[in-house]
C-alpha cells in the first residue's frame, strides 16, 4: 500500500501501544442483565460488547421447529453511535446477517441441541462500541452467556483474529489494522484444539498462512484463560452470596 | 450519461433556481384592534362544524367533517372476524389515520411513515376507552382515517377523533359515550382555541383534548411546548367546554341521520 | 405492548396494595427505585451516559454531534428563518432484544417508533431545552446535529424515565467542537474545526432538558416507577415532562383507560412536584460524579468506568 501507515512504528510497537503478539487488553463479566436467562458483557480494547441468551424456550413458530434438536436463532445489532460515523444500520443489513450466520454456524455444533429437541435458543447481541474485531467479539461474548445461562456445550468457543503487517504475523487486531492488512479470524476449542469457524475475506500470501493461524491459535488460547477465569469467578461469587 | 448522444444534454454547470421571495407583507397579524382573529373569531371560538355521516355506501359507518379548511373522511368496517386465530375475549380495535399526498403544504409520502403511525396509535387510545369492545370477542373493528385537507396538525388530530367517533356511533356499535376533541394553541400566554395553520406556526405550545362529555372523563391529552401549569389547567377547561359543544353537534347530525334512514 | 399475562387475583392484589399505599416491593405510591448515573462510558460517542433503576431497567444514551446543512423548510418566511439559525437534533430509541424476548425480529418496531416520537416531540424545539442556536455555525448552511441515539438494555417497567434520565446525563457529559469561521470576504464563509479537545464546551441548555414523570393510574390512585406487573395493571398512563423550572414540557396520556378532569390536574400537579425533585437529585449525582473524576484527576489516578462492571 502506498499509503504510508506506521502500523508498526519504528520500535515494534502498533498503534495502540502493544507488540505483534500481544491481545488486547480484555474485560468480561457474566450476568449483568436481569431479565435473561444468561449473559454477558466483553470489551476487547475498545470494542464492547454485550450479549443474552433466552433459551431453551418453547419456539415461536412452527416453522422453526426441528424434531430432534433444538433451534439456535442468533441476532446481532450495532448501536448507531458504535462507530465513528454515526449511522443506523436495519436489522437486516447484509453484512451484520453475515455475522449473525457466522456465530449460529460456529454454535450449532457444540451446544448440546440434542438435548432440547423442538425448542429455541435465542442468542442477542448488541454491539455498544466498534474498534475491530465483530465476529471474535460476538463468538466470546456469546460464549459466556451460553455458559452463565446453564445451557450445556461441548467446549469454550474463543474466537481471535490475526493478520499480517509487513510480513510479520501479529495478534488480535483494532479497526485500524483490520482496514489495511489481511485478517483472519479463528475459533477454537481449547481442549482438544479444533478448530470450528476459520474466515478470511482479504489475500494472504500461502507462505505466511500456516504462521498466521498458529497465531491466532494462541491468541484463542489465552482468551480461553481468561473466559475461564471470569466464569470460575462468577460462580465463587455466587457460592458466597448463596451460603449466607 | 456523458455518452448518451440521443438526448439533449443540458449544460454541465447548474445553478439553484432564484426563488422570488413574494412581495413582503409584512408580519402576519395573528389577532387585530378588536382581539378578533383573522377568521373573525375570538380567542375561545372553534371554527365552525360540518359533520355529516353516511358519506361512504360501503363502510359499516362512516362520517364526514369539515371544520373550514380541514377536511377529514372516515369509515368503519366492523365488527368482523379477527383474521388471527388466537382467541382473545376482547374485542380488536385497529385504527389507521392516512394523510393523503395533497394534504399538506409538503407533498406528503403515500405510504405510511412514522407519524402517521404514531398518530394512529394515539387515536387508538382516544377512541378505546369508549366502545364497548367486551362485548365483541374475537372480532375486530377497523377504523380508517382519510385527511383529504390539513390545516393545522393539531386541529386536525382532534378533528378526527371526533369523526371516528361519530362513525364508530354510525356503524351501531355499542359505545359508553361518545368521544369529541378539541386542540389549543399557547401563543404568547394566550390561549386559541382551534388554531390554523398559520396560528399553529407561531404557537408555543399546543394540546389536544378528547373528552367523553356525559362520563366526564378525559380519554386522551397530549401537550407540547413549554407551559405554565397554571395555563394548563386553564386550557384544560377551556377545552372540556368546548368537547361539550362539539358532543351537541356530533349528537344533531347522528340524530339527523336516523332520521333519513327512517324515512 | 407487551402480551404478558396478568392473573385476575395478582391484579386484585396489585390494585388493593396500592390504594393502601403498599407496593410489591415495599416503596409506596410515589417512591422511584434506587437510581444509578454513570457518564463518559463510549469513548467514540461525543457524550454518553447510562442509567439504570434498581435491578431492572436500563437505558444507554449515545450522543453523537455530527456537521449537517441546516433545515430550510418552513411554512411561511418568519418560520423559516428562525429554522436556518437553528441547529437540529434527530431522536432515535432502540428497544434491543436483549431487554426483552418480545423486541427480537420486527416486534419492537412500532414500539420503538413509538418512544422515538414521545422522544423527539419534548426535545425537538424551543421546549428541549438546548441552546440550538449555538449549534449553527453557518446561518442557511451548515450546523450541528445532535443525534441522540438511545438503546433500552434491560426493560422492567417505566422505560420512558429512563430513557430522559438518561438522555439529560448524556447531554451533560456531551462536548461540542469548537468551530473557526474564517470569512474569505467573497460571500464565501469557511470553517475549520479545531482538533483540541480542551477547547471543546458543554452542549449549552442541558440543565433545561426536561425530565419525564409516567404516572400510572390504578384503581383510583397514581403510582410512578411501575414494575411490569403493575404496569400490567394500570388503566392509563400520564407523561408529564417537566423541567428545571417547574414548567410542564409536554404532556401525553397512553393506555386504554380514561382519566376524570380533576384526577388529571391532580397528576399533573404531583408530576410537576416530582419532576423538580428527581432533577435536583439527578443532577446532584452528575455533580459528585465530575467532582470524582477531577480528584482523580488531581491525585493523577486512573479513571476508572464502571459501566457494566458495577456490581449488581
Amino acid at each position: 500500500m502506498s499509503s504510508r501507515l506506521e502500523l508498526i512504528g519504528p520500535q515494534g510497537l502498533r498503534t495502540d501501544g502493544r507488540r505483534f503478539n500481544e491481545l488486547r487488553n480484555m474485560n468480561c463479566k457474566p450476568s449483568v442483565l436481569s431479565q435473561a436467562d444468561g449473559s454477558a458483557y466483553i470489551e476487547q480494547g475498545n470494542t464492547k460488547c454485550l450479549a443474552a441468551v433466552y433459551g431453551p424456550r418453547e419456539a415461536r413458530t412452527k416453522a422453526q421447529v426441528l424434531h430432534n434438536r433444538a433451534n439456535i436463532n442468533v441476532e446481532i445489532s450495532l448501536a448507531p453511535f458504535s462507530m465513528e460515523e454515526r449511522k443506523k444500520r436495519s436489522k437486516s443489513d447484509k453484512r451484520i446477517l453475515e455475522i449473525a450466520s457466522a456465530v449460529k454456524q460456529t454454535f450449532e455444533p457444540i451446544i448440546m441441541t440434542e438435548l432440547y429437541a423442538r425448542s429455541q435458543i435465542d442468542i442477542y447481541l448488541q454491539i455498544l462500541q466498534f474498534d475491530g474485531g465483530t465476529v471474535q467479539i460476538c463468538i466470546n461474548a456469546a460464549t459466556l452467556a451460553i455458559i452463565d445461562a446453564g445451557i450445556p456445550m461441548k467446549d469454550y468457543v474463543c474466537a481471535c483474529s490475526a493478520g499480517c503487517i509487513d510480513d510479520e504475523p501479529v495478534l488480535d487486531l483494532n479497526h485500524l489494522e483490520e482496514s489495511n492488512t489481511p485478517e483472519l479470524t479463528v475459533a477454537l476449542l481449547p481442549k482438544n484444539d479444533k478448530i470450528t469457524l476459520l474466515q478470511m475475506e482479504s489475500r494472504l500470501h500461502i507462505d505466511k498462512f500456516q504462521q498466521v493461524m498458529e497465531m491466532a491459535a494462541k491468541g484463542c488460547k489465552e482468551i480461553h484463560t481468561v473466559l475461564d477465569k471470569a466464569v470460575r469467578e462468577n460462580i465463587k461469587d455466587l457460592l458466597k452470596k448463596s451460603s449466607i | 450519461m456523458a455518452g448518451d448522444r440521443r438526448r439533449i444534454q443540458g449544460p454541465e454547470v447548474t445553478v439553484a433556481p432564484i426563488i422570488i421571495k413574494s412581495s413582503d407583507k409584512g408580519k402576519i397579524q395573528l389577532t387585530d384592534a378588536n382581539g378578533q382573529r383573522r377568521d373573525g373569531r375570538n380567542l375561545e371560538d372553534i371554527r365552525p362544524i360540518f359533520l355529516k355521516t353516511g358519506l361512504i355506501s360501503q363502510a359499516n359507518g362512516s362520517a364526514y367533517i369539515e371544520l373550514r379548511r380541514t377536511k377529514i373522511a372516515c369509515g368503519v368496517y366492523g365488527p368482523r372476524q379477527t383474521k388471527i386465530p388466537s382467541f382473545s375475549g376482547k374485542g380488536n380495535l385497529n385504527c389507521e389515520i392516512k394523510f393523503t399526498p395533497f394534504s399538506c403544504l409538503k407533498r406528503r409520502q403515500p405510504y405510511r411513515d412514522a407519524q402517521e403511525k404514531e398518530l394512529s396509535q394515539l387515536v387508538f387510545e382516544a377512541l378505546a376507552p369508549s366502545i364497548r369492545l367486551d362485548l365483541l370477542p374475537k372480532s375486530t373493528i377497523d377504523i380508517y382515517i382519510s385527511v383529504l385537507e390539513n390545516d393545522g396538525m393539531a386541529s386536525c388530530f382532534a378533528a378526527a377523533i371526533t369523526c371516528a367517533s361519530v362513525a364508530v356511533a354510525d356503524a351501531g356499535i355499542e359505545m359508553l359515550d361518545q368521544v369529541a376533541a378539541c386542540s389549543a394553541s399557547y401563543i404568547d400566554g394566550d390561549i386559541y382555541m382551534d388554531s390554523d395553520l398559520v396560528e399553529e406556526q407561531r404557537e408555543s405550545g399546543s394540546l389536544v383534548l378528547s373528552y367523553m362529555p356525559s362520563l366526564n372523563e378525559v380519554t386522551h391529552i397530549l401537550q407540547s411546548g413549554e407551559v405554565e401549569v397554571s395555563l394548563t389547567t386553564q386550557a384544560i377547561e377551556q377545552c372540556t367546554d368546548t368537547c361539550s359543544k362539539i358532543y351537541s353537534v356530533m349528537n344533531h347530525s347522528l340524530l339527523e341521520s336516523v332520521k333519513n334512514r327512517i324515512q | 405492548m407487551p402480551p404478558a399475562l396478568i392473573s385476575p387475583s395478582e391484579n386484585d392484589y396489585i390494585l388493593r396494595g396500592v390504594d393502601s399505599n403498599i407496593r410489591a416491593d415495599g416503596r409506596g405510591r410515589l417512591d422511584y427505585r434506587q437510581i444509578i448515573l454513570e457518564t463518559g462510558l463510549i469513548t467514540q460517542a461525543s457524550g454518553s451516559a447510562r442509567c439504570r433503576l434498581g435491578e431492572g431497567t436500563d437505558v444507554l444514551v449515545g450522543i453523537k454531534v455530527e456537521l449537517g446543512a441546516v433545515e430550510l423548510d418552513g411554512a411561511d418566511e418568519d418560520v423559516a428563518a428562525i429554522k436556518a439559525k437553528r441547529g437540529r437534533v434527530v431522536c432515535n430509541v432502540e428497544c434491543s432484544p436483549i431487554a426483552s424476548q418480545q423486541f427480537a425480529g420486527r416486534g419492537a418496531d412500532d414500539f420503538n417508533n413509538e418512544l422515538t416520537q414521545m422522544l423527539d416531540r419534548v426535545l425537538n424545539g424551543p421546549q428541549g431545552g438546548l441552546n440550538l442556536e449555538k449549534l449553527c455555525i453557518i446561518p442557511g448552511q451548515q450546523c450541528w446535529i445532535v443525534y441522540i441515539d438511545a438503546i433500552v438494555l434491560d426493560y422492567a417497567g417505566n422505560i420512558l424515565d429512563t430513557i430522559f434520565m438518561a438522555t439529560r446525563a448524556a447531554l451533560y457529559n456531551t462536548k461540542i467542537p469548537k468551530t473557526i469561521i474564517q470569512d474569505r470576504g467573497d460571500g464565501e464563509i469557511e470553517f475549520d474545526i479545531s482538533d483540541d479537545e480542551e477547547e471543546w464546551e458543554r452542549i449549552e441548555g442541558w440543565d433545561k432538558v426536561p425530565v419525564a414523570i409516567t404516572l400510572n393510574k390504578i384503581g383510583s390512585r397514581h403510582i410512578v416507577d411501575a414494575t411490569p406487573l403493575e404496569e400490567l395493571t394500570t388503566e392509563a398512563k400520564l407523561l408529564v415532562t417537566v423541567n428545571k423550572d417547574g414548567k410542564v414540557c409536554g404532556l401525553q396520556k397512553s393506555g386504554g383507560g380514561s382519566i376524570n378532569p380533576s384526577l388529571l390536574n391532580d397528576m399533573v400537579q404531583t408530576g410537576r412536584s416530582l419532576g423538580q425533585s428527581l432533577i435536583q437529585s439527578l443532577d446532584e449525582m452528575l455533580q459528585r460524579e465530575e467532582n470524582d473524576i477531577n480528584l482523580k484527576r488531581a491525585r493523577k489516578e486512573r479513571i476508572e468506568k464502571l459501566g457494566f462492571f458495577a456490581a449488581i
